[in-house]
């Protein structure tokens, strides 16, 4: 009875702030639709980038030992303490001379930052988790990279790769001042048009604005959710007792 | 090589931080960081700050992991709700305090108090805390508390050997990840925050970006301070913690 | 592990090497006539950094520029909502780095913004020697920006000045000058704030309140103490609104509390703002224009090309476009904007003389007779920047 008490509690006040988002017209503003293809690209860019990097580094750090590899894991966490916006002061003057600056990829390496910390973390544990010795089994079933990635390691960190994406995205969406600095106005993302708003006459614009910066993380979360399952029901399929010693 | 490469995220990171605190150091004297120090406005900035950093810090930590211990067993419905605070980036949760608290004197926007800017870190960070400390809880061996009932230890003593010493680090980890976080933002303070004092995040690049380059030094020098000091926060708090949880788990060494 | 490293690291050096891309050579382009500029503008694209934070004004280039300048050059006009002040800033770290071509091409400027970057050589060049349309420019208008000579680096955009709006459902007996705008203040508490003085709009109401309060010779000294400016904003900070603890951050926030009701007064650098707002219902309907008696600041504001501008040919043609007597028309008429024009209404053609003024006064607009004997000039810009630095803490405290 205590737990129902404490979740509906719970429910009201986190969902219903959320009944205000709902639009009563609907408006297309243009601008916030150009900065879409923006954002989404550098979404899905930051997003494989943290994957791919956050995977192998992850797994080093789940599975190695060392005094190397301790120092690694602090120095990687570095940016979830360290003020990052007042850092980029500096990097930007680098990127400037390094041509990155008003730049897309600029802005991607830039957003790194704030994203790969958490995204390490995540698939730390999830190797964790997994443990040495199942890690090795895998090994020796199946040793080609790839393959392995495809039909086992892959598949059993499902939810690990549905946390990163969704955190990747939300912290991207959410950066205004670091894509504003580093980006120069050149490189759109949506909060660059957002986050204006919310200090303006229309309130109507800013809830639109917010409409969309909910909407993207289910939207992307809800697609991946799809992919991932299309992707474990095409290897069940595909194995299909391949490794299964006792079939003829 | 199996095991994974942690070099090319080290470099990356590693790399972008130490440049740009370079550069930010390159740009100062020694004289900024005396001006700092003597500074009322910069110093009464790290005040609020620090107090908006602490009391979210608190109490999210404190809500979240009550949570996250009560629903360990069973989640059902609390999880997804608990969930949909994390779709909604920081700059929608400031939305939703202009929109809801606007009209409220207390707990409004652009109030001293800053209880708009606590609120909204809030509703963010309760979800984060709670999802971050909830496999912790759910790998709790409830028989260390059977152990300390059975032996009639006192409440205290019961949670503390039973919980407590394997929830220090992970608790003390999200409190340091939320602390740090909610001391240097920067969108959700310029949003609801006040005239004066800003928050440090909003007075740090106000002053970077303002017409004039004299103020400038004064923005590098501080973002150089402040990353230093919690460096060294850092430095003690894996110095001292990681010890006393070797300890924990393995063991007191007689 | 030494392939992965070699890897990274050739991809690194791709990256910056891609990143930049091909820097056109930057000729001086102001040397060529203006049709081969014309000619180089077509079919390109041109980045115009401006304030965006007023709807009208949005509309004003979103909805007639940048058609207007498609239609005749080809040419497409991106607007950038990034403030001026932000990006001297990013102009001068480019500088710094030694940026050739940036992604700027043409800037909204004036006051201390312009003084900082001619001091820094940030601007392009005598570009308005290059524009056939300076010919309907009002020299007085074009010769000085805020005290500082403009030497033919921005050309003139518009002449505003300073009003106040109100109320009148609300305001029954409207202060006519500063004191008894004090005394107003303190009948009605809570009932009037102005922005903070990193905002354009609130940095001029201090400098107004100097006007009315200081005398002559400590006007001119940006060094001196300006002890009554102070000692006036500090009796009526109790009174303001949230008593003075926290002020709206920008303009647009001011608006946004006048339009709620909140506060029962606004103000502003365009003795036409009001119009379009009244019109689609955001502002009270009885808004009315008030000109204090210690006077009201003429200002002009100035359209500039930076050192780097990627296309310095395109941004030429624009502003060129922008001071056709028929983009002023369009500026100044209360469709989108209501800005005063820079231009000398004798030059232009008789048919378009009438039509300027012509152009209905609305009820929330001053008449012109308001502001006889009280237009004053722009204070000193290091007056600007000493605001900025004391106001937060004389008055803000």
């Amino acid at each position: 009875m205590r737990r129902r008490i404490i979740t509906g509690v719970t429910g009201l006040l986190i969902l219903v702030p959320l009944l205000g988002l709902i639009p009563s017209t609907w408006t297309w503003n243009p601008r916030l639709f150009e900065t879409l293809a923006t954002t989404i690209s550098m979404i899905v860019a930051l997003t494989l980038l943290n994957h791919s990097i956050g995977y192998i580094t992850g797994k080093a750090i789940a599975f190695r030992a060392g005094r190397l590899i301790r120092s690694m894991e602090i120095l990687i966490s570095l940016p979830l303490f360290l003020p990052v916006l007042l850092l980029s002061f500096g990097l930007y003057l680098t990127w400037i001379r390094l041509g990155l600056a008003d730049q897309f990829v600029g802005v991607l390496l830039v957003l790194l930052l704030p994203t790969l910390p958490y995204t390490i973390r995540i698939y730390t544990n999830a190797f964790q988790a997994l443990g040495e010795q199942m890690m090795e089994q895998m090994v020796l079933i199946e040793p080609s990279r790839i393959k392995r990635f495809v039909f086992l390691t892959g598949p059993m960190m499902r939810s690990a790769i549905q946390s990163v994406t969704l955190l990747v995205t939300v912290i991207a969406l959410s950066q205004y001042a670091l894509v504003t600095l580093i980006g120069g106005g050149v490189v759109q993302m949506i909060a660059l048009e957002a986050f204006p708003l919310y200090s303006g006459n229309s309130l109507i614009a800013a809830k639109e604005a917010t409409i969309w910066l909910l909407v993207l993380p289910f939207l992307i979360y809800f697609v991946q959710l799809m992919l991932l399952e299309a992707w474990v029901r095409l290897v069940r399929r595909l194995l299909d007792g391949r490794y299964d010693s006792a079939r003829q | 090589m199996w095991r994974g490469n942690a070099w090319p995220a080290t470099l990356l990171i590693a790399g972008m931080v130490g440049y740009g605190l370079f550069i930010s150091l390159s740009m100062t004297t020694w004289g900024d960081y005396k001006q700092l120090s003597a500074d009322p406005v910069f110093l009464e900035s790290v005040g609020i700050s620090l107090y908006v950093a602490v009391s979210s810090t608190v109490l999210a930590v404190l809500i979240g992991a009550g949570l996250a211990g009560f629903f360990a067993k069973q989640t059902g419905w609390a999880a997804q709700i608990l969930a949909v605070p994390l779709f909604l980036p920081h700059l929608g949760a400031a939305y939703l305090a202009i929109l809801y608290l606007s009209d409220f004197p207390v707990i409004g926007p652009h109030e001293v108090n800053q209880f708009s800017i606590i609120l909204t870190y809030l509703y963010k960070e309760i979800p984060f805390v709670f999802f971050y400390l909830l496999p912790v809880y759910r790998r709790l061996d409830h028989r260390y508390e059977e152990l300390g009932l059975m032996l009639g230890l006192s409440r205290i003593k019961r949670f503390w050997h039973g919980k407590g010493v394997f929830l220090l680090f992970p608790v003390l980890e999200a409190a340091f990840i939320v602390f740090a976080f909610t001391l240097f933002a920067y969108e959700v303070p310029a949003l609801l925050g006040v005239t004066y004092p800003k928050l440090i995040g909003v007075y740090t690049f106000d002053l970077y970006t303002q017409g004039d380059l004299s103020r400038q030094p004064e923005a590098f020098a501080i973002s150089v301070l402040l990353t230093g000091i919690l460096f060294l926060l850092l430095l003690l708090f894996t110095r001292m913690i990681r010890p006393l949880t070797e300890r924990i788990s393995k063991g007191r060494i007689e | 592990m030494i392939k992965q490293m070699t890897a990274i690291a050739a991809t690194g050096l791709l990256l910056a090497g891609c990143a930049s891309p091909a820097a056109p050579v930057q000729e001086k382009v102001l040397g060529s006539s203006y049709t081969s500029i014309v000619k180089d503008a077509n079919a390109t694209t041109v980045r115009m950094y401006m304030w965006g934070g007023d709807e009208g004004i949005n509309a004003y280039i979103d909805e007639y520029v940048a058609p207007k300048l498609k239609k005749e050059h080809k040419i497409t006009l991106k607007r950038v909502p990034i403030e001026t002040a932000d990006l001297i800033q990013k102009l001068r770290a480019e500088k710094k780095a030694g940026k050739e071509t940036g992604v700027i091409d043409v800037v909204w400027i004036n006051g201390d913004n312009f003084r900082n970057a001619k001091k820094d050589g940030l601007l392009y060049g005598e570009i308005t020697k290059v524009l056939p349309n300076m010919k309907y420019v009002d020299p007085q208008a074009q010769g000085s920006d805020s005290g500082t000579p403009t030497d033919h680096l921005e050309a003139a955009w518009g002449k505003v000045q300073y009003t106040f709006h109100y109320d009148q459902a609300s305001v029954k007996n409207p202060p006519q000058d500063l004191q008894e705008l004090k005394s107003w203040v303190k009948e009605n508490p809570g009932k009037f704030t102005y922005p903070e003085v990193t905002d354009f709009t609130g940095n001029a109401f201090v400098r107004h309140v100097m006007y009315g309060l200081e005398s002559k010779e400590t006007l001119k000294d940006p060094k001196a103490d300006f002890k009554k400016t102070w000692a006036y904003l500090n009796e009526l900070k109790p009174y303001l609104w949230k008593e003075g603890k926290t002020y709206p951050k920008t303009l647009a926030q001011l608006d946004q509390l006048y339009a709620k009701g909140s506060v029962a007064f606004t103000m502003g650098f365009n003795e036409r703002r009001a119009e379009q707002e009244v019109k689609s219902g955001t502002f009270p309907k009885e808004t009315r224009p008030l000109i204090l008696k210690d006077g009201s600041i003429a200002s002009t504001h100035f359209l500039s090309i930076p050192f780097n501008a990627p296309n310095p040919n395109g941004a030429l043609v624009t502003i060129n476009t922008l001071l056709s007597p028929d983009a002023q028309f369009k500026k100044f008429d209360g469709t989108y904007w209501g800005d005063g024009t820079s231009l000398d209404l004798t030059t232009v053609s008789q048919k378009e003389q009438q039509a300027f003024e012509e152009v209905p006064a609305a009820e929330s607009t001053p008449k012109p007779a308001a502001f006889e004997g009280k237009v004053r000039a722009e204070l000193d810009p290091a007056i600007f920047d000493m605001i900025r630095k004391d106001w937060p803490e004389r008055v803000a405290r």
